[in-house]
């Protein structure tokens, strides 16, 4: 489980997050979503710790991160996984390469362990037999699915993926938001995915977290999402024409 | 690598990204410019030694004596510091430009001369203070 209690995150002056608190559950997608702008890309950087918060903590299964020293940071961040929007994989080495790398920096498994398990998570973002390929080579929901193995290589407690679907065509989006929803349950991981594509908030939303101009809004599950009162989480759920015409309807 | 989120994605992973993108540079500088300077050393006096043998402009006694005479070998001991300055500054200044660029394709290419234009001033520099350090 990880909680963040009371972050508070500023950049010049400008105050991105003010006081966000929430737990987010293992075994559950967990998403943070919000407008452009409302802070929850910057709520994940501190959470894994590319951002310090100005204050609050993030607390990793009741391990505090935020004091840690760089060197406990490295045991923590042995433990996390995570997807990128740009997926962020290493454009100089082979799919294969990619997802080896974590193993061949934190592991002494001999080649052959560390290709059956390349092999293992490549099998499971349904990408067996691509282990030779560039990253330049792989269309955007490969590359997304490579990003989702080199993350899950570790075998990791904890699970980031920042706007997993941005760029991708809606049937896409789905076979990602299911992949991640998928190994969330089998592999008991604490999941955090950051969003802001309306589908991924009513097919995976277990736990939803609103964030709107850095506080936060509203909490709740993806079947209690449509049916508040809060003015702004309205605006954002209906903001789309189906969703309205959706509303409507039923 | 900043730009497209990969020094992020070796943080994440707990490995000290700097130590792992720069060191390796830096060290391979520091070693191999001083050894391309001895190589460089060694195929000039041998192209000159052979050019001007074969040729007959200079007989292979006179090359010799020509090469020997006056020769300080204290600066041999100077270009290679000099290799050395050099060699970590031709890899330490790209690197750093290089590691905390950020934006996109503009500010890599600005990045790009800004670290040709620090790293041809600081040899000139380094050149001046070496000198007159050491002769």
């Amino acid at each position: 489980m990880i909680e963040v209690k009371d972050i508070y995150k500023s950049f010049s002056g400008n105050d991105v997050l003010k006081g966000i608190s929430g737990k987010f559950e293992e075994g559950v997608t967990n998403l943070i979503i919000g407008g452009s702008g409302s802070g929850k890309t910057t709520l994940l950087k501190c959470m894994v710790g590319l951002h310090q918060p100005d204050s609050g903590s993030v607390l990793y299964d009741g391990r505090d991160f935020t004091p840690m020293t760089y060197e406990q940071r490295i045991e923590v961040r042995k433990e996390i996984g995570m997807l990128f929007q740009g997926s962020a994989l290493f454009d100089s080495m082979t799919v294969e390469d990619n997802i080896m790398f974590p193993l061949n920096m934190f592991t002494d498994q001999t080649r052959k362990e560390k290709l059956e398990r390349v092999n293992f998570c490549l099998e499971r973002v349904n990408l067996a037999g691509k282990n030779k390929l560039f990253p330049a080579e792989l269309s955007g929901g490969m590359k997304k699915r490579v990003g989702i193995a080199r993350a899950i290589s570790m075998n990791p407690k904890y699970l980031f993926c920042d706007e997993p679907n941005s760029g991708l065509d809606p049937k896409t989006s789905i076979v990602i938001d299911e992949l991640i929803q998928e190994l969330t349950e089998e592999f008991k991981t604490t999941t955090i995915v950051v969003t802001h594509d309306m589908n991924s908030v009513m097919g995976i939303g277990d736990y939803i977290l609103f964030l709107h101009e850095g506080k936060k809004f509203w909490e709740g599950s993806n079947k209690e999402i449509a049916h508040t009162d809060i003015k702004e989480l309205n605006d954002f759920v209906f903001a789309s024409r189906f969703m309205k015409a959706a509303k409507d309807k039923f | 690598m900043r730009v497209t989120e990969q020094i992020d994605a070796l943080e994440i992973m707990g490995i000290n990204a700097p130590g792992y993108l720069i060191l390796p540079k830096i060290i391979s500088g520091i070693t191999m410019v001083p050894m391309l300077v001895i190589i460089s050393m060694f195929l000039s006096i041998s192209g000159g030694y052979l050019g001007g043998s074969l040729s007959g402009a200079v007989t292979p006694a006179e090359y010799l004596q020509g090469i020997t005479t006056d020769f300080n070998p204290y600066t041999i001991v100077v270009a290679l510091v000099k290799a050395f300055v050099f060699g970590f500054i031709i890899t330490s200044v790209p690197a750093y430009e290089g590691f905390y660029v950020r934006g996109g394709a503009l500010e890599v290419s600005q990045a790009s001369t800004r670290a040709v234009v620090i790293s041809c001033i600081s040899i000139l520099v380094c050149d001046y203070l070496v000198t007159q350090l050491l002769l």
